[in-house]
């Protein structure tokens, strides 16, 4: 019972709601929020990048290569997109199985419970008075 | 002396396993009460984060709320003391911020308290540890928080120097911005020390998972000791091809207080006897397996019972005798 309860109060909930989604779906879901969350770090970093170069060519007389400018942007987003999937992918796969384990022997804590508490009602009625 | 160890270990264990509660509630506070207070004598410009009433206030909320919660809290309590000194370096500083929760802390979050932890680290010299046992314990890509983590201990270090650059009207705004560019570009993502720092801390991490895995007696041992030789030899080497202007004795100190860190929490997870290994073969319906169990050693602590004899009693007695 304690087990239970102290499972219940950790990360019951955290298993419970990872439970509600198929493996795949989960790690789908979980894969997309890290593709918006590299976008939108990428949209703010290069956004800063292009700003700072558009300043020194201002000030400076830097030359300022937007060809070359756009390529690499879009060659770092599509390389962080590749690595961040992977790792994302392995992350929420870990994540699902570990949850998965740990909800089995939840339900062998729920059952072993079950049965003793069967065991137990059994015990009282063999000693229950005859009142009749 | 050994089983003394061990013994102590269990000890120590026990008392855990009874009282984490209270230990993990005491962990947090003292965590964050330092963590704050690091903080504030580093780049504490607001002299209202400073007071004390203040810090304990905001390490009580640490330790009621979440560990990616953590995080936030401290990157606002950062951002606030910077924005005291530069309005420029906190717009900065908060950016920067927000890119490291999305890429990192996001998908990590049971990792916070170590991201938060590192810098500390860094400044005690105890950060081998931290790859050797990430390495040890979890896999080499967990490397990722030492990295970030050693990306902003440099950047804190540069906060006061960019800072410098300030403007006074509006119109200054452009090209103080490009200032502190050029001074990040140069200095910050051009540090040496930060380069070599990140590039050894990997070569450990994957150095001390390739031997840990191993199936040889031992291999966390050895594995300890590989990651502490590669720690000191890497940072020579490399401080000779980067002249990186690193200290020796200070590695060679940080190498051994690392390797001695990692091998204290390589003990504490469990201690196995290698002389009492056993190789069974079995078989089910899919599969043989070929297995190689190793015991853990455990020792009970004795269960002693001081009994108190009553003085009062016993004295009563013996006059009543007289």
């Amino acid at each position: 019972m304690t087990k239970l309860a102290i499972y219940e109060k950790r990360i019951g909930k955290e298993d419970f709601a990872i439970n509600e989604y198929f493996k795949g779906d989960y790690i789908l879901i979980n894969n997309i929020w890290t593709r918006v969350s590299v976008t939108v770090s990428c949209a703010i970093l290069f956004t800063c990048y292009i700003l700072m170069q558009i300043f020194l060519f201002l000030s400076d007389d830097v030359a300022f290569d937007i060809y070359g400018l756009a390529v690499g942007c879009i060659t770092i987003y599509i390389g962080l997109m590749i690595v961040y999937s992977i790792f994302s992918t392995d992350i929420y796969r870990r994540k699902y199985k570990d949850s998965q384990r740990r909800l089995s022997s939840y339900n062998d804590l729920l059952i072993s419970l079950n049965e003793t508490k069967k065991e137990n009602e059994v015990g009282l009625n063999a000693i229950k008075p005859d009142i009749d | 002396m050994l089983s003394n160890l061990i013994l102590i270990r269990e000890i120590l264990l026990k008392l855990y396993k009874k009282y984490d509660i209270y230990f993990n509630v005491a962990f947090k506070f003292f965590f964050a009460l330092i963590v704050f207070t690091q903080i504030n004598s580093s780049f504490g410009y607001a002299a209202v984060l400073k007071k004390s009433p203040v810090v304990i206030l905001l390490s009580i909320i640490a330790v009621l709320i979440p560990q990616i919660w953590f995080v936030l809290l401290v990157g606002i309590f950062s951002i606030i003391n910077i924005f005291f000194l530069s309005t420029e370096m906190a717009i900065i500083t908060g950016i920067l911020m927000l890119v490291i929760f999305l890429m990192y802390v996001r998908m990590t979050p049971s990792r916070g308290y170590l991201l938060i932890a590192i810098p500390l680290l860094f400044k005690l010299n105890f950060i081998v540890a931290v790859p050797i046992a990430l390495a040890l314990f979890s896999s080499p890509a967990s490397v990722l928080v030492v990295v970030v983590g050693t990306l902003m201990y440099y950047f804190g270090l540069e906060i006061p120097n960019i800072a410098l650059y300030k403007s006074t009207e509006l119109s200054d705004l452009p090209n103080v911005l490009i200032d502190m560019y050029k001074y990040l570009v140069s200095n910050f993502l051009g540090n040496k020390q930060m380069i070599l720092s990140i590039l050894v801390f990997i070569a450990i991490a994957v150095i001390v998972y390739i031997i840990r895995s191993l199936r040889i007696d031992y291999n966390h041992y050895i594995a300890i000791a590989a990651g502490t030789i590669t720690n000191l030899v890497f940072y020579i080497i490399g401080n000779l091809i980067l002249k990186a202007g690193i200290s020796v004795p200070r590695v060679l100190f940080a190498s051994l207080i690392g390797g001695i860190i990692a091998m204290v929490i390589q003990f504490m997870r469990f201690y196995v006897d290698y002389h009492r290994t056993e190789s069974v073969q079995f078989e089910d319906d899919d599969y043989y397996y070929y297995v190689k169990a190793v015991p853990k050693i455990k020792v009970t602590a004795p269960n002693k019972k001081v009994s108190k004899i009553n003085t009062r009693s016993f004295r009563s007695n013996q006059q009543e005798d007289n």
